[in-house]
């Protein structure tokens, strides 16, 4: 018997056995396999299905890290050894500024340990590589001495270093993020607590000083809230206040402020002193838009550009500006295992009306209020699971219908699920979320004509939410699938459509898709016009039709 | 583990047998609406007739050349025994679950169906390749609503407008 019979044989068992009991167990019967699998792709099959079943021999796991974050980190530590000597904000040299309420702590000099770092973005898109300064000496509030009364508070400061790439130059300006806890509770290793990914379960307090130790601005965080932020304004004079000056939401006053360091086993007070404090409410009190920038020297630092004072010097230390910390949603190793889906979220992660919503984090054993995973799902794209006290769960569908989609319409799935959440996070907070300034009133209007209805949510994100929804996806679409979006561009153009670009109604009209079965779509629907205007329900199932059929997957098949 | 061996050893061969293909007839021949790429010709797509949810589509398009959809050229008594599916028996259930199957849908046009063409011998049809898209009612869910926060009253929710 020749190898041939021997292949024909087993290539008749498989296609008449194997086959037969496949789609009697597993395969609906009217789908029918048009060809017939031959023996020698069989074998091959066998054959690297073997060399991959030997290959998975388990291995130690060492730290790894992406080729392009390690070059990209090296560019850092590169810089910062050539600058590090420049880092001192211009004709400010001394360490205790006594003519005002200034606070500035002894500078010293600072040697990061790069191996370990975070690696994460602003909402404004500018890469931040925050690396730990554990080993160099700690500041700590003299009230830590009370918390912590056995304890050496140095030893449970993280301390960091912020490096944030200037969004023009290739320069990472410094900053020193220093987390107080204020429990037990909130004790926290380096690992588990960054500028972007505050727990939920930490309080504390995280102060940031500009490099040469210049107090820049203070965060009050309770249960990973954002209670309010705080700066130590200058202050001339008399110390009598007068509130008109002030925003109402900000409330004044002086206070003692201690820092101590330790050394050799002892604490030593180094700066004790009176200053003025502006605290404000909320997150963005202090500066609109929830970015807070250095309150003197050289200028504004968030248009790039350091400066010297004067605004021309081009290699000075220029702190950055910083936006809020923010919560955190834990991207499960489902997603980030799936290259795919890992690009993706990353991809949404830059666009600011997601980072309204929430922070993206990459770090596995982060207890984020929210979590983002990959998995099988009986029929929708997607789902929410609220777990209770404030924690969520987001599946999207692994179902290959599903991640057959363009990467945008995955985009559009992942936002779909986590302005579920957010709904459901801001209910819990009795009305407050950063997309609706006003959601109380909004949900009020919603609750008058929904009262009862049992799909709340979608009939929410159907009146008050789409143009944001729209908004986000246009932006994630045009700045982070840029060839994605060129090419559909062009193609519409050579149509004459979309001589001003792809318009936002595009983009509502994706996100439409899921939310039919709200009254605001009944009325959408039943607009009529006179031919040849299209309809806005037309116009909808075009959109959705160019949107499966036209967009690509810029993130890998 | 035997199962364990068992499934290891047909891993592949299911593998292998999950690409599907299968063959759409849209036979329903008045139910369907053609509509052209302007740009490209033999690039089109079939949108269901009447226009109401769940809307179908199929589309034989694309403007990227690595999403080429391809084509098969079939004489009908050949389609025959590829078991195809009539369109006009389908229902919405049918059209969800098709457009979630991880199978190739190649289908015979209306055109060609309903035509002298499927009586001439050995006449062969082109198949088109398509992209099958059943817009959902509803394309996500929110999970066990009991354990959602409940509806609030008018007058408890406090209305605290930030900044």
């Amino acid at each position: 018997m020749t190898f041939k019979q021997i292949g024909l044989i087993l290539s008749e068992i498989l296609t008449n056995h194997l086959t037969q009991f496949y789609e009697k167990h597993f395969c609906p019967p009217q789908y029918k396999n048009l060809g017939r699998s031959g023996f020698l792709p069989l074998l091959l099959v066998l054959i690297t299905m073997n060399s991959l079943l030997t290959s998975c021999v388990q291995e130690p796991e060492a730290p790894r890290l992406e080729p392009n974050v390690g070059d990209q980190l090296a560019r850092v530590k590169s810089w910062f050894e050539e600058n590090k000597t420049n880092l001192r904000l211009p004709e400010r040299g001394s360490n205790f500024r006594t003519e005002s309420q200034e606070l500035i702590l002894p500078f010293f000099e600072k040697e990061p340990d790069w191996d370990q770092f975070h690696h994460y973005y602003f909402p404004d898109g500018r890469e931040v590589f925050e690396v730990s300064l554990e080993n160099a000496t700690k500041y700590f509030p003299t009230s830590m001495l009370d918390s912590f009364p056995d304890r050496d508070p140095a030893e449970l400061v993280i301390q960091n270093l912020l490096f944030v790439k200037h969004p023009t130059q290739e320069r990472f300006d410094p900053l020193i993020a220093r987390y107080y806890p204020d429990c037990e509770g909130s004790l926290l290793d380096f690992n588990r607590i960054s500028y972007n990914n505050i727990s939920p379960i930490w309080s504390g307090r995280l102060e940031l000083f500009t490099y040469d130790e210049r107090f820049y601005v203070g965060f009050r965080i309770l249960e990973g809230e954002l209670d309010h932020s705080y700066q130590y304004q200058v202050h001339e004079g008399d110390k009598k206040l007068d509130y008109s000056k002030f925003d109402v939401r900000c409330t004044v006053y002086y206070y003692p402020v201690g820092y101590q360091t330790c050394s050799g086993g002892s604490c030593h007070t180094t700066i004790e002193r009176m200053v003025g404090v502006t605290s404000c409410s909320g997150s963005s009190g202090i500066n609109s838009g929830g970015n807070y920038g250095f309150p003197s020297g050289g200028g504004s630092s968030s248009t790039g550009g350091a400066t010297d004072g004067n605004g021309t010097c081009s290699s000075c230390y220029d702190p950055p500006s910083v936006p809020d910390p923010n919560l955190t949603v834990r991207i499960d190793l489902s997603i980030k295992s799936n290259p795919r889906l890992n690009c993706i979220t990353n991809k949404m992660s830059l666009n600011r009306f997601i980072n309204e919503i929430a922070k993206f984090t990459g770090t596995d054993n982060d207890p984020a209020n929210t979590t983002l995973k990959l998995g099988p799902l009986s029929g929708p794209n997607g789902q929410m699971k609220n777990l209770g006290n404030g924690n969520y769960e987001i599946t999207i569908n692994s179902n290959a219908d599903n991640l057959n989609r363009p990467d945008l319409l995955i985009a559009k799935t992942i936002l779909h699920e986590l302005v579920h959440a957010e709904i459901e996070e801001a209910l819990r907070k009795k009305g407050v979320t950063t997309w609706d300034d006003d959601f109380g009133r909004n949900f009020d209007t919603y609750v008058k004509l929904y009262m009862g209805d049992n799909d709340q949510h979608h009939a929410y994100m159907a009146e008050q939410l789409l143009n944001k929804m729209g908004t986000a996806l246009m932006n994630i679409h045009k700045n982070q699938f840029p060839e994605d979006y060129d090419k559909f561009l062009a193609y519409k153009r050579r149509n004459g459509e979309f001589p001003n670009g792809i318009p936002l109604d595009f983009y509502k009209n994706l996100c439409w898709e899921g939310l039919h079965t709200t009254k605001a779509f009944s009325v959408m629907s039943k607009i009529t016009t006179n031919p040849p205007i299209l309809r806005p329900l037309d116009k909808y199932r075009i959109d959705q039709k160019d949107g499966k059929e036209l967009l690509t997957k810029p993130c890998g098949g | 583990m035997w199962r364990l061996t068992f499934f290891l050893i047909t891993l592949p061969f299911f593998y292998l047998l999950s690409k599907k293909e299968v063959v759409l007839i849209l036979n329903d021949c008045n139910h369907w609406e053609r509509y052209n790429d302007p740009y490209y010709t033999l690039r089109f797509s079939y949108d269901r007739l009447p226009y109401e949810f769940p809307f179908i589509s199929m589309g034989h398009r694309w403007i990227d050349e690595d999403y080429k959809l391809s084509t098969q050229s079939m004489t009908f008594s050949q389609i025959m025994e590829s078991d195809p599916i009539y369109t006009s028996q389908l229902n919405h259930h049918d059209w969800r679950n098709l457009a979630r199957e991880n199978v190739r849908v190649y289908i015979l046009i209306p055109e060609d169906y309903c035509s002298e063409k499927r009586f001439l011998h050995d006449h062969q049809f082109t198949l088109y390749e398509v992209r099958v898209h059943v817009t959902a009612s509803a394309n996500d869910v929110v999970s066990n609503p009991k354990d959602l926060f409940s509806f609030p009253e008018l007058d408890t929710l406090r209305r605290k407008k930030k900044n």
